[in-house]
């Protein structure tokens, strides 16, 4: 499969607040690829490094050492930065800080303005991009007087309007509530599925991360499971170890084989629990 | 606080809303200085039936019209009031003590009252048929030749486009903050002046502290969608001048003719 | 005596124009003491204007909030002293925080109570030890400690003033599963330490099911349920058609109890779902 992110040995630290105070490495020598077309999970603690990972994809942070590459550039070259930016677009957190405009569709064409695009091109775009995520009906709409969920969703039109390969979003739901999670959470998919856009998705919620086609989970600056969500999340005691939490219905059979009952311990979803303890009373 | 908006738009689909928002900046000048051009009341009344049918075109109901009013009433006042007691000349009317009012005294309060509110409805009716973003754009347009001077044009008006884009979020914000350190027992509303300046503190402390972070991580936010300044951008929204706005242009030609030709026909008859 | 008693409480937004909305309609509540009440329900459901009812943040438009047996608003001037006895901690409470040390900005609220230095002092620390703040940290700017060490001063303080009910919106929102957890059991140790009743808005079922012994559930503007965590639970399907997401355990549990299990309908923790399945599984296998 083709790369479209490679870190090659990255590490990074934040500068202190004077030379004397030198800071610990927040990424601590990963190398990971990134396939075109994936979806792909990063979960971890607060401060395991998560969010600069996402940072360091389009050069808002360059590796101290190591190569970070987008489609073969390095982000490190200040001629490819520009060049990136087009490639990968970037999500925030929080939703009020990302969007520029006083108006829903102005903002959405902030970015291929910057590009210059033609205007009736980036009319296209923007309809186009609205309609991808949901928004097109509020597209005269004040940012400010929408949800949270529905602002993060105009911030990703914004972003497939710059018709980006890849999207990156830095813990995009962890200011929503659980309605905006879902809305959230469904686009990205979405746009996953139809138009094969490639994401990377930080988060820390555990039932984000079971959507995912490959969940990479950090500690300390380093990758410590990376598998599809099934191998990583049945892992109970490593991903209890680093501070996370497994889904109920996988810690439900994981408890129930612990006290002697034989049964299934790879789910991931409730149907499968379900089955599977329906399997094990033999009513199957 | 939430209510409140700052360059109050009245959404529509009028003529005058769909007026290029160049025309309207340049026009509503224009406008401004006709009235100070008008030296009596045929020419002024001129001017006052142009702004009624200004209205009508533009479907705002004459309440929204008056509301902008309401907030300079106290202005309009004080004016008049001036004008009617430091005229001379004229006949007088009433006398009493050091005041004298003159006819002369009263024809000047009311037309300097009209000629008041005439500018305030020709500049409100800008405001309300013209989105901030678009006025934003206008000015950016308008003053484009400017940038020969090395003015900062496009930087100027992208600040204002955020500062209309963050006043919402940071009047939530106060209201939350405020909220909060009441919660803890601030005492806001007592006191002298001192202390109450003092019990702003804990609000304008946070307050800063979020904006910054907010104007860091919107600087990251831009950055990252390729914003690189005004150098090379397109836009998406073109400006174009139609028919409607030559229409427009000669209609104010028109006007100033009009009320040139008032001022001296009627030139008996001019106040102050 | 309940120690919150709402009578028909309705506030209205925008009252007298065109464009007025209830956010809460015709409240009828009461809390005891002692208890730990999770308030739940989607956003735009009620939960932050009726918890701004109870420290007199808002008033009623309508009806009447008594705390400890007094009508809040039988003396308008009183209103700042029924917030130390309501300590009510907003979401995000860590952007609130301004003073030069977190000493200082601890203080803050038992300085507005007027209390003596000595006092002051003592219940500073006290607070800090309730969320884990070593006497370091408190010397330093609260704006140099860590995401999760502000979100526990600021807490701490609420705390401060000692109030009988502690009031949180979302207190772990943004957090890691472990910095959940730190925050939930300061809250248990601040309520067993003083005996206050404790109110705790939430999205997150998954806890309030762990901590609290009731659950309020508002929905449009009104109170849907208040009940103990068992009784609201074993509704979940009602839960789930106002759009609230009910644990994934107790989802499980329903539908194999529709599948033929014996099983309790209102199971809402792992370790009881665990226990209540063995002894059927054992007899399945045995």
């Amino acid at each position: 499969m083709e790369r479209i992110i490679e870190y090659q040995d990255v590490t990074f630290r934040y500068e202190g607040d004077d030379e004397n105070h030198v800071l610990p490495l927040t990424i601590n020598g990963i190398t990971l690829n990134i396939e075109k077309g994936s979806f792909a999970a990063v979960l971890g603690r607060n401060g395991s490094g998560k969010s600069t990972l996402a940072k360091l994809t389009n050069a808002i942070h360059l590796p101290e050492d190591g190569r970070v590459l987008v489609e073969g550039l390095d982000t490190s070259e200040e001629k490819n930065v520009e060049l990136i930016r087009r490639k990968v677009g970037m999500v925030f957190q929080n939703p009020d800080n990302q969007i520029v405009a006083t108006i829903v569709e102005d903002d959405v064409a902030f970015g291929p303005e910057n590009l210059g695009i033609e205007p009736d091109e980036i009319r296209r775009r923007v309809d186009d991009a609205l309609k991808a995520v949901g928004m097109y009906e509020f597209r005269l709409a004040e940012p400010h007087k929408l949800s949270g969920g529905q602002k993060q969703r105009v911030a990703i039109a914004g972003i497939l309007a710059m018709q980006t390969d890849c999207i990156v979003l830095d813990e995009p739901t962890a200011m929503l509530d659980p309605i905006g999670r879902r809305e959230v959470l469904a686009t990205v998919q979405r746009l996953n599925r139809e138009r094969g856009i490639t994401v990377l998705m930080i988060t820390h919620f555990m039932e984000e991360a079971v959507q995912a086609d490959r969940v990479i989970v950090l500690d300390h600056g380093k990758v410590f499971l990376d598998g599809c969500p099934r191998d990583v999340f049945t892992n109970t005691q490593a991903i209890e170890r680093c501070g996370l939490t497994v889904p109920q219905a996988t810690a439900l059979t994981r408890a129930l084989a612990d006290s002697g009952i034989s049964i299934r311990t790879d789910v991931l979803t409730e149907e499968e629990c379900v089955e599977a303890v329906l399997k094990a009373c033999g009513k199957e | 606080m939430r209510d409140l908006t700052i360059g109050q738009y009245y959404p529509g689909q009028s003529l005058l809303h769909k007026t290029d928002p160049r025309v309207k900046i340049i026009l509503t000048l224009v406008f401004i200085f006709i009235i100070f051009f008008c030296k009596n009341f045929f020419s002024l009344g001129l001017m006052v039936a142009a702004l009624l049918a200004g209205v009508l075109l533009s479907r705002v109901p004459l309440k929204m019209m008056l509301k902008s009013m309401r907030a300079i009433t106290f202005i309009i006042i004080i004016t008049a009031l001036l004008n009617l007691f430091y005229s001379t000349g004229g006949k007088v009317l009433v006398s009493f003590k050091f005041f004298k009012i003159t006819d002369t005294g009263v024809y000047t309060a009311i037309f300097v009252a009209v000629r008041i509110m005439a500018l305030i409805v020709g500049s409100t009716l800008l405001t309300y048929t013209t989105t901030p973003t678009m006025l934003t754009d206008a000015i950016e347009r308008l003053l484009k030749p400017l940038k020969l001077f090395h003015v900062p044009v496009h930087t100027l008006a992208m600040m204002m486009t955020l500062a209309l884009r963050f006043i919402p979020t940071l009047m939530e914000e106060i209201d939350k903050i405020m909220n909060a350190q009441k919660a803890r027992g601030a005492d806001l509303e007592s006191g002298g002046l001192m202390q109450r300046a003092k019990a702003l503190v804990p609000i304008l402390i946070p307050l800063f502290v979020s904006s910054f972070r907010r104007a860091y991580e919107l600087a990251f936010a831009m950055e990252c969608r390729c914003y690189t300044g005004g150098e090379g951008r397109t836009r998406m929204k073109q400006m174009k001048l139609k028919g409607l706005d030559s229409v427009l242009i000669v209609g104010c030609a028109v006007l100033l003719g009009g009320v040139i030709a008032l001022n001296i026909f009627f030139k008996a008859f001019n106040v102050g | 005596m309940p120690i919150i008693r709402l009578e028909n409480v309705t506030h209205n937004y925008g009252d007298g124009t065109p464009l007025c909305v209830s956010a809460i309609k015709n409240i009828n509540i009461e809390i005891e003491e002692g208890e730990l009440v999770g308030i739940i329900g989607h956003t735009g459901s009620g939960k932050s204007t009726l918890i701004q009812h109870l420290n007199g943040l808002l008033s009623p438009t309508q009806g009447r909030v008594w705390i400890d047996g007094e009508d809040i608003w039988q003396n308008k001037k009183n209103i700042r002293s029924v917030r130390f006895k309501v300590g009510l901690c907003f979401q995000y409470p860590e952007y609130q925080l301004f003073e030069e040390t977190v000493f200082k900005d601890i203080a803050f609220g038992p300085k507005n109570m007027k209390l003596s230095e000595e006092e002051i002092k003592q219940r500073v620390l006290e607070a800090a030890e309730f969320v884990g703040l070593t006497p370091e940290l408190l010397e330093k700017s609260p704006f140099d400690l860590s995401g999760g060490e502000k979100r526990r001063a600021a807490i701490a303080g609420v705390m401060a003033m000692k109030p009988k009910i502690l009031v949180l919106d979302e207190p772990t929102a943004g957090l890691d599963p472990r910095g959940k957890e730190s925050i939930l059991k300061l809250i248990l140790r601040y309520k067993e330490a003083t005996g206050a009743t404790v109110l705790l808005v939430t999205h997150n079922m998954e806890d309030v099911a762990r901590i609290a012994t009731k659950i309020l559930v508002m929905n449009r503007a009104q109170v849907l349920m208040y009940d103990t965590v068992k009784n609201v639970f074993a509704h979940s399907e009602e839960l789930e058609k106002i759009g609230l997401t009910v644990p994934q355990i107790t989802r499980v549990c329903r539908e194999l109890k529709k599948r033929g299990l014996d099983l309790d309908e209102s199971i809402y923790t792992v370790e009881d779902a665990c226990a209540a399945l063995l002894p059927l599984l054992k007899k399945g296998v045995g």
